[in-house]
């Protein structure tokens, strides 16, 4: 035997190492990559082996023989289903911060008195089970060391396991931190347990009976021993049992809190699929042939601590010790744990609701003193608990009381995970009617107040299978029966397995930081709400000041999230529910529909059968809006851009990105005034409107439909068209029709004119004859001058007349450009009007041109004319031309004063002219164009020609050249 | 609403069928570690799906 002292120093010293442990990986002096390993954390989750499957299930094995694999097995399936149960769980509690079983559930039906509800349905559930772990240690003691305080060791006991929970599990006020420390102490226990459990197993096989082939000798002398392992109850009980420790698995608090709130990766769940299954087969596998051993010793003392008694009539000290020390680990860790899970959910769902924080206190200490004082509660609770059990057998019947309490938590969840219908009613119905009707039953059943409970025989399973009956149906029925709010339906989709989360169709009542500041500061103080916004702005990498629509969606979500990790959910949707606008509008709104496309594109890949279908035909329809070619501008319920096609971006140079969510009026001028005008406007068509777009006037044409017949807000369609091209094509067209009725006007006038001048020049010849008076013969002269510069000037209009007529009969024939502009060259010299221009034809000789030569030769006249007029004395013009495929570029450049900008365009209108009265006609270079036009080439002025003097023309003629096969 | 009526469907399966299959798997035999190579075989069933899933944290 051990003395008290002993025992206690030996549990201390693996406490001390266990606290070590912890604090060596808070200090990060632990290799990172061991302490953040997934299998780490999957072990961690051997906390389930709590005293119940350490010494409880022997006591089990003699009275129920294979049934002890109950809970092994029902932990094993639970585990074995992760990656459909848990791993959807996981992602639930990750998304939206939820740090316990009573925040999930708050947080799935929007409801704080379901958390109050769930949060003292499971601490009540709980407290009996860490009592036991408590009172286990202390039967350990007291069988090791009779003598022992009974009772002070186990109040120690408890006090070293609300230090380490204070110590590991409380250090950050937001519960999104995790305790690192904690996890790996935990992953540690879970391993001694495990290795304590084989040690003694291997002992009792290779030692106790000499090997295997030992053991199977004295099972087959004593097949009473083995029967008595294999036997399987005759009632049900051990079903149930089984389903029970299933959802214990997942739903206790210390499960929920290792599995999910510490758990940052779904990769520690998926290997927990197979690697706890192992570790409980490991952990079971142990016990027959522990069991034999002391049967093999005729053990005769408490069946629950046959772990204890191979060492001890072994009078082994080292097994004893190694047991105890099993038997702690299991102990603690799930009293660490479930009081760390049971503090957060106490503070969120019982205290925060009600009290304020003082002003004056710091409120991340605050809230780390509460959860301290919490478990400080909590372990006293247990404690007292601990005393109150009395009889032997209540370990069983509490144990029962408390697993089958949990299992009524099971359908609740599995309705989260499945079936959106569930609403708050149908849970809290079904789960009062359920654990109500248990607990009432279990209270008054006569059998169970008779002393030695047997866990197997007794009838328990009747009115634990009708109570979750009762449980599913209520829970069916309150969710048909009673409505159930539109909040409640938006957290139920998010809570849903491999459902899209549709975007939150609220509008917020905050466009700037300080907004959200303002409205957490009086609950949080001024210093925390300015660093939990901090880290929202810096995890969204939101810089600016004024945030967008989105933005301000995406930050309350984040917001709400954070403060979940903090507050709680229902607190912190209660925080952040004076930001929601309460007018509520209809029709699509363009910061949801982008986050669903968001949302839709990053799914794609997910999609499946229908669903994938229809979003082909989305992005059918959505690709053929962005392509079609016309600027499609699309505005939500709300007046804000929704769609904005590519065209549009062409037109406006604002791209789709920076335009969306925002109203028209936002727009820089002049679209945001066009598109605001034109969509609060009654008429539904605006053509040709002029815009002036970098110097250039561009017209565009507006059309708009609602996008709804019946609903007046319901978002409309504005279509953009750029009618520019048209619109000057147009002017053109009028441009040559005007020009050729003054072509046809100027044919009559000269036929008119002709006849009269020729008889004033026939008259005037005539004067000669009929007088000597050098005065009449002068004026005779000066008559026939006029009548000639009458007659020149007809002869241009009929030309010009002729030119702008289609003449299709007009020959083109190759002629050689040389002689032509020789030829031109030569008229014009004749009547250079007092000026000496220097020519130089630089024209090769060989270059042909197609084209009538009378015409052509009337080209260059006009031009080299032009050309003389503006050079000055001795000025040079140039003509050079050359062969580009079929093309022949003819370029005629002088050296004069060049043409202002202003008058360039008017260059081609007919009678416009710079040059003095009487000098010009103004049909020169009209002519010229409509010659060139007739011979399918063009012409282009470019003035000055010189940049570096300023001075000079060049006039670019492009004229069909031989065809390629004549070259 | 949504509802997942496979999974529904295969949770009553479960409850209705677990019981007759743990019979048959926990009844007495000469090799009493029988039960446990049964469970073996299911937990390697489990790496198997496991190692197919591959290591991404989705």
């Amino acid at each position: 035997m051990f003395s008290a002292q002993g025992l206690f120093a030996a549990g201390i010293f693996y406490l001390l190492c266990l606290f070590g442990t912890a604090w060596m990986t808070e200090r990060g002096l632990l290799p990172r990559r061991l302490v953040n390993h997934p299998l780490v954390h999957t072990m961690s989750l051997g906390v389930f082996a709590s005293a119940w499957t350490f010494y409880g299930v022997f006591g089990i094995i003699l009275d129920a023989g294979m049934a002890y694999m109950s809970s092994y097995l029902g932990a094993s399936f639970a585990f074995m289903l992760a990656p459909a149960i848990m791993v959807p769980i996981l992602r639930i509690t990750r998304t939206h911060q939820l740090s316990s079983l009573a925040d999930l559930f708050a947080f799935r039906f929007r409801s704080g008195p379901i958390g109050a509800l769930t949060s003292a349905l499971v601490v009540a559930a709980t407290l009996p089970l860490i009592a036991i772990q408590i009172q286990a240690v202390a039967d350990t003691l007291h069988l090791l060391s009779p003598e022992a305080p009974r009772k002070l060791l186990a109040a120690l006991f408890c006090a070293v396991m609300a230090l380490f929970a204070i110590l590991f599990g409380a250090r950050h006020a937001s519960l999104r931190n995790r305790n690192t420390g904690l996890v790996v102490a935990m992953a540690v226990e879970s391993a001694v347990k495990v290795l304590v459990l084989l040690a003694i197993a291997l002992y009792a096989v290779f030692v106790i009976f000499g090997g295997p082939t030992g053991l199977q000798e004295w099972l087959a002398a004593n097949p009473n021993a083995l029967d008595l392992v294999q036997q399987l109850p005759d009632s049900d009980n051990w079903h149930t049992l089984l389903l029970a420790f299933f959802a214990s698995a997942i739903l206790m608090p210390h499960m929920f809190h290792l599995a999910f709130t510490e758990n940052s990766s779904v990769l520690s769940l998926q290997k927990a699929s197979w690697m706890m299954p192992f570790y409980l087969l490991l952990l079971a596998l142990a016990v027959p042939p522990i069991v034999w051993a002391a049967l093999k010793l005729d053990f005769a003392g408490s069946r629950d601590f046959f772990v204890l008694h191979i060492g001890i009539a072994q009078q082994s000290n080292v097994l004893t010790l190694l047991a105890f020390i099993g038997g702690l680990s299991a102990a603690s860790g799930i009293i660490i744990v479930a009081t760390v899970s049971m503090a957060s959910m106490l503070q969120n769902h019982l205290l925060l609701p009600i009290t304020q924080v003082p002003d004056n206190v710091r409120f991340y200490n605050w809230l780390l003193w509460l959860r301290r004082i919490l478990i400080l509660v909590l372990i006293s609770g247990s404690y007292l608990c601990y005393t109150l059990l009395n009889r032997p057998d209540a370990l069983y019947l509490i144990g029962l009381l408390s697993f089958v309490s949990f299992l009524h938590f099971l359908p609740g969840l599995l309705a989260t995970l499945f079936w959106a219908g569930i609403n708050r009613w149908g849970f809290v119905l079904g789960l009062c009617s359920g654990i109500g009707t248990w607990q009432l039953t279990m209270y008054f059943d006569d059998q169970l107040r008779q002393q030695n409970f047997n866990l197997f025989s007794d009838s328990w399973h009747g009115p634990a299978v009708l109570s979750l009956l009762l449980n599913c149906i209520m829970m069916i029925l309150g969710s048909r029966l009673f409505p159930t709010t539109e909040e409640e339906r938006r957290a139920g989709d998010a809570c849903m397995l491999n459902v899209m989360q549709q975007p939150v169709g609220v509008r917020l009542n905050a466009t700037r930081v300080e907004d959200f500041e303002a409205l957490l500061r009086p609950r949080l103080g001024a210093e925390t709400a300015h660093r939990e916004l901090q880290a929202v702005l810096a995890q969204l990498g939101i810089s600016h000041e004024v945030l967008s629509p989105l933005d301000l969606l995406r930050m309350r979500t984040q917001l709400e999230q954070h403060l979940s990790g903090l507050l709680g959910p229902v607190e912190a949707a209660t925080l952040l529910e004076p930001l929601e606008r309460q007018d509520t509008i209809e029709g699509f709104r363009a910061r949801d529909v982008h986050l669903l496309e968001s949302q839709l594109e990053q799914y794609h890949r997910r999609l499946g059968g229908l669903a994938a279908e229809l979003d082909e035909l989305r992005r059918y329809h959505r690709l053929t809006l962005q392509k079609l070619p016309v600027g499609v501008c699309t505005l939500d319920s709300d007046g804000r851009i929704l769609f904005w096609n590519a065209e549009i971006e062409h037109y406006t140079g604002l791209r789709a990105d920076d335009v969306l969510n925002w109203r028209p009026t936002s727009l820089p001028a002049p679209w945001g005034q066009l598109l605001t005008e034109f969509a609060e406007g009654s008429a539904s068509h605006q053509p040709s409107h002029r815009l002036e777009l970098k110097g250039h006037p561009r017209w565009f044409s507006l059309h708009k439909a609602e996008l709804s017949e019946e609903a007046s807000h319901a978002g409309m369609v504005i279509l953009l068209e750029d009618e520019t091209e048209t619109l000057l094509l147009a002017d053109k067209l009028a441009h040559n029709e005007r020009l050729a009725s003054i072509g046809r006007f100027a044919a009559g006038v000269a036929h008119e004119i002709g006849n009269p001048v020729t008889g004033i020049a026939c008259l005037a010849q005539n004067l000669k004859l009929e007088s000597d008076e050098e005065p009449v013969l002068e004026t005779g002269v000066q008559i026939l001058d006029q009548t000639k510069r009458i007659t020149r000037i007809v002869q241009s209009l009929v030309r010009f007349a002729h030119a702008g007529r289609q003449d299709n009969s007009a020959q083109h024939e190759p002629m050689p450009l040389h002689d032509c502009i020789a030829e031109a060259i030569h008229l014009v010299s004749l009547d250079s009007r007092g000026r000496n221009p220097r020519y130089r034809n630089e024209v090769p000789p060989e270059l042909q041109v197609m084209g009538d030569p009378q015409q052509l030769l009337q080209i260059f006249i006009n031009l080299l004319n032009n050309a003389c007029d503006a050079s000055p004395d001795q000025g040079l013009i140039s003509v050079s031309a050359e062969q580009e495929d079929e093309k022949v570029i003819i370029r005629v450049q002088d050296e004069g004063s060049g043409i202002p900008p202003e008058l360039q365009d008017r260059l081609f209108e007919p009678f416009f002219t710079t040059k003095d009265p009487g000098k010009g006609t103004g049909l020169g270079l009209p002519l010229v164009y409509n010659i060139i036009e007739e011979h399918y080439g063009n012409i282009e002025i470019i003035s000055p020609a010189n940049k570096k003097q300023n001075k000079g023309t060049l006039v670019v003629i492009t004229l069909p050249g031989l065809p390629m096969s004549q070259l | 609403m949504f509802l997942h009526r496979t999974a529904l469907l295969m949770i009553l399966g479960c409850f209705l069928t677990v019981p007759v299959l743990l019979d048959w798997w926990l009844r007495p035999t000469e090799l009493w570690y029988r039960p446990f190579l049964i469970w073996l075989l299911l937990i390697a069933c489990c790496l198997l799906l496991d190692l197919q899933r591959g290591q991404r944290d989705v």
